[in-house]
Parts: structure tokens; sequence; C-alpha cells
């Protein structure tokens, strides 16, 4: 018994001894999401899409040999948030925390990062104070918010102001927004196009999205009688307004969406048939992977649908694909053009990539001066016959965008 | 102007039934174990589950699932009270906040393993119906709420006051001790005040499933107001607690039609600290 407890012994200090060695094998990166509280549906999403990239990395033999090793946060909150990015950063040694799916978050991982030394990669938040704030150590492969709004205003005095038959000197332009950094930024790069064009909105407000009755919001609508109403909204505050406006009789003839409250499956879950016709504008996700011009990125969305499919039982949703292209860059092409894991050596590899091509159509080249990549675009989709096409712009599009009056 | 006064006042007063049937469980639990239930929200939640779950295993109306809920809650509420609260009954306000705050957590984390983040939405052909009244609409599904938690909160009230056990559970609210040598069970009263104020937020959560969908966080929205409509009517108080769900309601409606979505709640408080600096009790509260 005695001869067996010290065999053991020993061989526990074995693994003891070699744990250092081990460690040193694997680069260290940090994620952090909101996987619990009101946005961890996508939040877990968003997590399996930054799993599935470490994965692709670490089976293709991972960076300069070493392995891909994730440590994960749940940040439900822009508090819970500065806590995590400290500890990750602090005591689990991460030099690069991917993130955040919620502008709020983001920035507050982003005031942690820049005063601890490390980097916030951010795939998904998209407001643009993320990268308009003057922090040095944050790189964004998403698009920011600014050209969501900027894009609704184009779409509707472009396209949809003929389709009503309506001169879009003459079009009614209403938009509403929920009042985080999300909403607002969306609604800044509106209000910009609209004064561009010398427009103005006939009502224009923000909410809070936690409300639980919208009802004033959506009266206020109805007095304003707009052809085209933009709405920016999570999915929740979405389901409710959507239903007010419905209820209320004060649909407008055209409802364009601001991001993932429209664009989610979960729309077309909560409103069913009456998805019918509603567009979104959002990052582009789900294309056709003919119509990408390079063959491997070809193979890596298939295999990234597949698998998550496999895995999960369920299509990859767009807080999925957006967080796997970014993580997928990040551990693809920024690590392995770092000369070593320093922070500086991958802020230097990060500015001086170029990825002409991702699984969504984005090139991926950053603004040395903000950290944003002035390759993402926005993309408008349409519901049509439960199916969310891509309609807008043509070189990306799944499906002709249609007049389809809402029947609401 | 006045169709838009009107439909603002009927929007703001439907809204704050809905409001006031989740207060008045609350303060029930408040005036009579002399607990802040920080769960109460989740409690919310899981029976909209329940509800949910109803209609889509067994295609039953959430109307006729109803008195299913209520009951399936009421017993849920015994099993907790039994469980978690009856320990802290005569313990510190500090150690039945955390009770509550965790009791709050584990059954939001479970609703989140069980049934994911996803959204769940149920629709009644009530839903989205209005009627409409002189250019006034009137959605019928939150007429049908505001009816039953009216009367839910009347029934509740003259259960406390003509029954016997309400007259115990009162005597309990006043003065436990008193009580206590009068020959009341006071434990078994705290048990059943218990399941009666889950059984009330079953009543809510079962009538607001075909208006809202549910998530694992849904309840916290709720809660807040309910807070505040509770203090507002004052602790304890039953009419109170309604009628404070109502004026939220109002304020909600009317300040935000006018002065902008932005502002809704930040008025609700303005006037809730009015009331509070006025009426330090509460508006009900002797």
């Amino acid at each position: 018994m005695r001869r067996k407890l010290r065999l053991a012994t020993f061989f526990a200090m074995l693994v003891i001894l070699a744990m250092p060695a081990i460690a040193q094998d694997v680069i260290k990166i940090g994620t952090i999401f909101p996987r619990s509280g009101a946005n961890a549906m996508l939040g877990e999403q968003a997590f399996r899409g930054a799993d599935l990239a470490r994965r692709f990395v670490n089976e293709a033999g991972g960076v300069k040999g070493k392995q891909i090793q994730f440590v994960n946060a749940d940040a439900p909150t822009p508090q819970a948030a500065v806590t995590e990015a400290e500890r990750l950063i602090s005591k689990e040694g991460a030099k690069v925390l991917i993130g955040s799916l919620t502008s709020g978050n983001a920035l507050s991982i982003a005031s942690v990062t820049e005063r601890s030394g490390a980097i916030l990669w951010e795939t998904s938040g998209i407001s643009d104070d993320v990268t308009n704030k003057g922090f040095t150590s944050v790189f964004r492969t998403c698009d920011a918010g600014s050209l969501r709004g900027q894009s609704a205003v184009m779409l509707a005095y472009d396209s949809i102001a003929a389709l009503l038959g309506i001169p879009a000197n003459g079009l009614r332009v209403a938009m509403i927004y929920e009042n985080s950094s999300y909403g607002t930024s969306q609604y800044n790069g509106a209000m910009a196009e609209m004064k561009r064009r010398n427009m103005k909105f006939v009502f224009a407000n923000g909410y809070l999205s936690s409300g639980t009755d919208q009802t004033s919001l959506v009266l206020q609508v109805k007095q304003a009688k707009p052809d085209v109403l933009i709405h920016v909204g999570y999915i929740n505050d979405v389901q409710l307004i959507a239903n007010g406006l419905r209820g209320y009789k004060a649909a407008p003839k055209v409802l364009i969406g601001g991001g993932a409250g429209y664009t989610d499956p979960q729309f077309q879950v909560g409103q069913q048939t009456f998805a019918n016709g509603v567009i979104g504008i959002d990052m582009p996700s789900n294309i056709d992977p003919n119509l990408l011009k390079n063959e491997k990125d070809r193979a890596i969305s298939k295999q990234f649908r597949d698998r998550y499919r496999a895995e999960y039982g369920e299509s990859p949703s767009l807080a999925a694909e957006v967080v796997f292209l970014g993580s997928y860059v990040l551990l693809n092409n920024v690590l392995p053009a770092a000369t070593d894991m320093s922070v500086e050596s991958i802020k230097k590899a990060a500015l001086s990539i170029n990825v002409p091509e991702t699984i969504n159509g984005w090139a991926v080249r950053f603004d040395s001066a903000t950290g944003q990549n002035i390759g993402a675009t926005a993309v408008a989709y349409q519901w049509q016959e439960g199916q969310k096409q891509i309609v807008w712009p043509s070189n990306l599009k799944s499906a002709d965008f249609k007049y389809l009056p809402l029947s609401w | 102007m006045v169709s838009q006064i009107a439909q603002l006042i009927v929007s703001g007063v439907l809204a704050g039934g809905l409001y006031g049937i989740i207060s008045v469980g609350l303060t029930l639990i408040f005036g009579v174990l002399n607990l802040v239930n920080f769960a109460h929200g989740e409690f919310l939640m899981i029976s909209m589950y329940i509800s949910f779950w109803m209609s889509e295993i067994f295609n039953l109306n959430p109307y006729m699932s109803l008195p299913i809920v209520v009951a399936a809650m009421f017993v849920f509420g015994i099993i907790i009270q039994s469980i978690f609260i009856r320990p802290v009954t005569e313990a510190s306000h500090e150690v039945q906040i955390v009770i509550t705050l965790g009791l709050s957590t584990i059954m939001q984390n479970s609703a989140l393993m069980a049934f994911s983040g996803n959204l769940r939405v149920l629709r009644t052909p009530f839903s989205e119906s209005m009627i409409e009244i002189a250019g006034i609409f009137i959605n019928t599904q939150r007429l049908l709420t505001f009816t039953l938690a009216i009367l839910a909160t009347i029934i509740l009230y003259l259960y406390l006051t003509k029954s016997y056990f309400g007259k115990a559970i009162r005597a309990t609210a006043q003065d436990s001790r008193a009580a206590k040598l009068a020959g009341i069970n006071v434990p078994f009263v705290y048990m059943i005040t218990y399941g009666i104020g889950i059984a009330l937020v079953g009543l809510a959560g079962a009538s607001i499933i075909p208006l809202f969908p549910v998530y694992p966080t849904i309840g916290w929205h709720f809660a807040n107001i309910a807070f505040v409509a509770v203090v507002l009517g004052g602790l304890g108080s039953i009419p109170g607690a309604m009628v404070g769900g109502i004026i939220i309601g109002l304020i909600e409606s009317i300040a935000g039609f006018y002065f902008g979505s932005e502002f809704q709640q930040a008025a609700y408080f303005i006037v809730f600290i009015i009331i509070l600096i006025i009426r330090p009790t509460g508006l009900f509260r002797k």
C-alpha cells in the first residue's frame, strides 16, 4: 500500500513538474461574451463561432506549432465585462481578448485592455465609439454602426421611393432606435446621410430597449405617418414594437430594421408570416459560397456551416458567423504573421495584414488610426416567404428586392 | 387631441393593471413575511414557461391552462418557502436578500440551461386583436389581463378581510408574536401566504404570455417595475400595489408620448420620489 502511495506521489510530482512545459506549448487567448443574461442566446452562438475558429486552426497544426487555448469569460453586463476582462488579463495571462457581441461590453472591455496593455479583438460590437474613442489596442473586424444607418437611408431614398412611386424628396422617413451605443451609432450614421441629402426625418426618437410597454412610441410613429420606418432594436424590443405597430394599425409601408432584432431567425419565429417583406440591414452572412472568389474561402465557408450544424443541430446564426470569421482572421492570419506573441508584435501583424476575402465576402484591412476594418460593409436582407434573402448590394444578393406590402 | 389623450390613458391603465397584478403578490409576501422577494420576476418567468409548454405539448390555450399554472405555482411557492425561505424567516434582511437573490440566479440559469436563451412566442387569437371604440384602440388581450388582475385583487382583498384564514394572515402581518399567542399557526400562515403570492405571479405569467415572448431574463424587467409599484402604493398594501402599478402604467404612457420614450422610466421615478416625499409610507399605508 505504502509503495503504491509512493509511486502515485512520484507520478503526481512528475505531472506537476511537466505542467509549465505543457503550458508553454499553448497560446492563451481570452474570449468574453454575454453567455448568460438577456443576450445569452446570441452570446452563446458567438462563442461557438470563436471556438470553431480555434478548433479549425488547432486541427491545421496551430500557430507556429503551438495550440491555441481559450480562457473564457461570461459577461452579461458591461460592468461584468470590466471585471471579467481584468481577470482574463491579470489572472489567466491572456494578451488578446476576443469579444464582445454588444457594443456596451466592447467599450467596457476596451477601457480595460487599453490600461492593461492587452488587445481587444472586436468581432461583433458595432458602436462607432469602439473605434472612435482613441483606443490604441482595439481591432474591429466587423462593420461600424453608422454604416448601417447610412445604408438604411440610402436604400430608402435610392431604391424604395421609386418602388413606392413616391418622389424621393416627398418620401416620409421616420427612425426609432434603442438608445444604447448600438442604436445611437446607427442613428448618427442615418442622420449624417439625411443631412447630406438635405432631408429630415418626419419623426426620430430613441427608447430604452428594456421597456415593457412601448405603446407611446408606437402611437408617436402612428402620428408621424411615415412611408418608411427605420427601426434599430434588439430581439425582445423589436417583437414588442412590431406587435404594437400592427395592433395599433401604425405600420409603415416599408419597415427597415437595423441589426439583430430584424435579421436574427428569432424575428421570423416571433412574427411568423408577418415577417414577409420586412427588410433588415446587417452584416453579410450565409452568402452563397459560389459568390466567393477564392476556393479556400469557399471550402472554409462550407466546413464552418457543416460542422456548426453537425455539432449544434442548427444553422449558424449571423452572430456565430461574424465571430467565427473575425476570430479566424486573428488566429489564422494575424498570429502567424507576428514575430512573437508580444502585444506589440501582434498589433504590428494586425496592421500589416490584407485579407482579400473572408467567408462573408468582407476583406480585412485595418485602418492604422482607428483599428477599424475598412473592408467591412453592410447588406440589406429581406424576409421573403419565410426565408432571409440578401437583396442589396447586387454583388452579394441571393434574391431580387421586392416591394412586398406588409400584411399588418 | 382628446381621443389621443384618451388612447394614452386607456393604454396606460391596461399596462398598469399588468404591473399591478405582479406587484400584488410581491406586496403580500412583504407585508406578511417581511421578506423582499428578489426572485419574484423569476417566478413570473417560470409561470410563463409552464403556460407556453402547456400550449406546445397539450395544445392548451393559456386561459384554459391558467388554473393549472396558478395551482402549480402555488405548490412551487410552498416548496420553495419550505426549503429556502422558512429557515431564514427570522434572519436579518441581508440574509434574506442573499437567499432570494440566489434563488433568482438559480432559476434564471436553470431556465437558460433547460430552454436556452431563445424567445418562445405564444400567439392566441386575442394576441393582437383590437377593439376600436370612437377611434380608441383597446388590445383585447391586455383588456382580458387587466380584468383578470382586477378580479384577482378584489378576490384576494375580500379573502383577506372576510375569511377566517385571511384574518389570520392579516393578524400575522400585524404582529406575528401576538398571532402566535392567539393560537395561529404562524409558520403555516407564512407558507400559505408565500404560496398565494407566487400563485398570483403565476396568474400574471399565464395571462401575459400571449403578449410577451418568454426568455430566461424576462422577469427582471417586470420585477423592477413591481418593486416601484409596491413602494409607491405602500409596502404591504394590496390595493396600493394595484394602484401603484396603474399609476406607473399611466405615467409611462403619457410621459413616453409627450416627452419621448427615453423619459418613460425617469418620469415614473420622479413621480415616485415626489409621492414618497409627501407620503413616505406610500399612498395606501397608514
